[in-house]
This record gives C-alpha cells, sequence and structure tokens, in this order.
C-alpha cells in the first residue's frame, strides 16, 4: 500500500512538471509570433526629434508664364533657412496648398549640404492660386 | 512530499506563465527625426494693376508702366507678360517694385523680344518676394 502512494505521488510529480513545460512552451511560443500575427499589437511612446535646430525653413518663389493656365506659374520654390549642418542628406517635401489647404503640388528632394533648396513643381500651379506652404523633413 | 511536490509544480506553472507573459509585454520603441510646418503665403494686397505701353514709330512696345500698386508690395519683384489672344506670351520682363507713400508704380522696359503692339491682347501680372 506504502509503494502504491509513493509511485502515485511520483506520477503526480512528473505530470505536474510536465504540464508546466507544456504551459511555459505554449505561451512563449506564442509571445514569439506575437510581432507578425495580424492581431498583434505593440504600443509606446517614442520622443520624434527635429533635425532643424537652427534657423526656419522659409519658401520663396520664381514665377513664369504658362499659356495653358493662362497667368503665371510657380516655376521654382526655394527653401531658405535650412539647417544644413544638421539636416544635410535628409528627404524633404515642400506642398503647394491652396484654397480649402487643397495640395496644389508636392515636391520632395533632399537637403543640401550648404545653401538653399531649389525645388521645380511637376505640374503647372497657378501662382495666384497658391495660399500655403507645407514643409516637411524626414530623417 | 505530495504536498511538496504539487507545491512546486505549481509554483514553476505560474512562473513560467509569468516569465512569458513579461516578454511578451516587452516592446522597444524608436523613432526617426521628423520636422514638419506650414506657412500662409500671403499677398501683398495686388488683386488687379492696370498698365499703360509706350509704342515706338515702328509699333513695337517699349514700356510698360504699372501703377496703382499696394504699398505693402514695395521691395517686391513685378513680373509683367505680353499676352496675345492665344494666350501665348510675346515677351515678359521684370521690374523691383520701389519704395512709395501712397501707392507705387514700376516700369518695364525689357521684354526679352521685340513685341509688337497690334498683337498684344492682355498682360499677365505676378509679384513675388519680400
Amino acid at each position: 500500500m506504502s509503494k502504491a502512494i509513493k509511485g502515485l505521488a511520483k506520477k503526480r510529480t512528473v505530470f505536474a512538471l510536465l504540464l508546466a513545460l507544456t504551459i511555459f512552451g505554449a505561451v512563449y511560443g506564442f509571445a514569439a509570433t506575437l510581432n507578425v500575427g495580424t492581431n498583434a499589437l505593440g504600443a509606446g511612446n517614442a520622443t520624434v526629434a527635429s533635425c532643424q535646430v537652427t534657423g526656419t525653413p522659409t519658401g520663396t518663389y520664381t514665377v513664369a508664364y504658362d499659356s495653358t493656365i493662362p497667368g503665371y506659374k510657380v516655376a521654382t520654390v526655394v527653401v531658405t533657412g535650412l539647417d544644413d549642418t544638421n539636416c544635410n542628406g535628409k528627404a524633404i517635401s515642400v506642398t503647394l496648398t491652396g484654397a480649402s489647404s487643397a495640395n496644389l503640388a508636392t515636391i520632395t528632394g533632399t537637403v543640401p549640404a550648404s545653401g538653399n533648396l531649389t525645388l521645380t513643381p511637376g505640374s503647372s500651379v497657378s501662382a495666384a492660386a497658391v495660399t500655403g506652404v507645407s514643409v516637411a523633413i524626414n530623417g | 512530499m505530495n504536498t511538496l511536490s504539487k507545491t512546486l509544480g505549481f509554483a514553476v506553472t505560474v512562473a513560467a506563465t509569468f516569465a512569458a507573459c513579461a516578454a511578451a509585454a516587452t516592446l522597444a520603441l524608436g523613432s526617426a527625426k521628423l520636422s514638419a510646418g506650414s506657412a500662409a503665403v500671403t499677398s501683398c494686397g495686388v488683386s488687379s494693376l492696370s498698365a499703360t505701353r509706350n509704342v515706338d514709330n515702328s509699333g513695337n512696345v517699349t514700356q510698360v508702366n504699372v501703377g496703382g500698386i499696394p504699398t505693402a508690395c514695395s521691395g517686391a519683384t513685378l513680373s509683367v507678360a505680353l499676352v496675345n489672344s492665344a494666350n501665348t506670351s510675346l515677351g515678359s520682363g521684370q521690374a523691383t517694385i520701389g519704395s512709395c507713400s501712397t501707392t507705387c508704380s514700376a516700369t518695364i522696359t525689357s521684354f526679352g523680344a521685340t513685341v509688337p503692339a497690334a498683337n498684344v491682347l492682355k498682360y499677365s501680372f505676378a509679384v513675388t518676394g519680400t
């Protein structure tokens, strides 16, 4: 009788250990696939820093007559005031906006090592329609 | 011994579960630098302008005089195109709007081409700068 009880106790111990290992393996496996599952969700906070430490990027413009408008179009957008030292090589997007903040044209480029950045719109934008400009430097 | 085994098994199970969950909750997060902003592109007050022209004995435009420019446009650059009936620019020129007290004026004398006055249907203008 004593042997039977001891044997049962050993079996329970082994069962408990097996159960522990099984649960650990299942949960650990789930954790390892969390980042690729469609229902995965990770959250956290990080500071979004800016490379533009000094100066204020400012859009200035040159115009040219365009018969398709007809009238003057924005020939180039010259961005002055870039922090070339810290933003050199970063991607920059300049968007010309019109009434109701409509996007008239978005021009992309790279911040130069020195001096101003001259961008040419890919489409004809009436100078009279431009009411705003947005600039973003990414990277 | 039996109780000890059960307790040990349960403790291992709980520890393993919490350890795995803790690993799952850990998420490293970083961010690249990003700068963005917007600004209004304002006008110095020009919505319409009037101009007169001077013509030489050959019938070509020698000068365009633009008046009634708001004082807020002082120092800006005035661009004028001489346009025909097909909306084609026959010639264009620029002038800097000088300082003024009431209204400003600007005179353009070079158009990059000889422009017959008879072919000019309208003026097109733009003011940039400052």
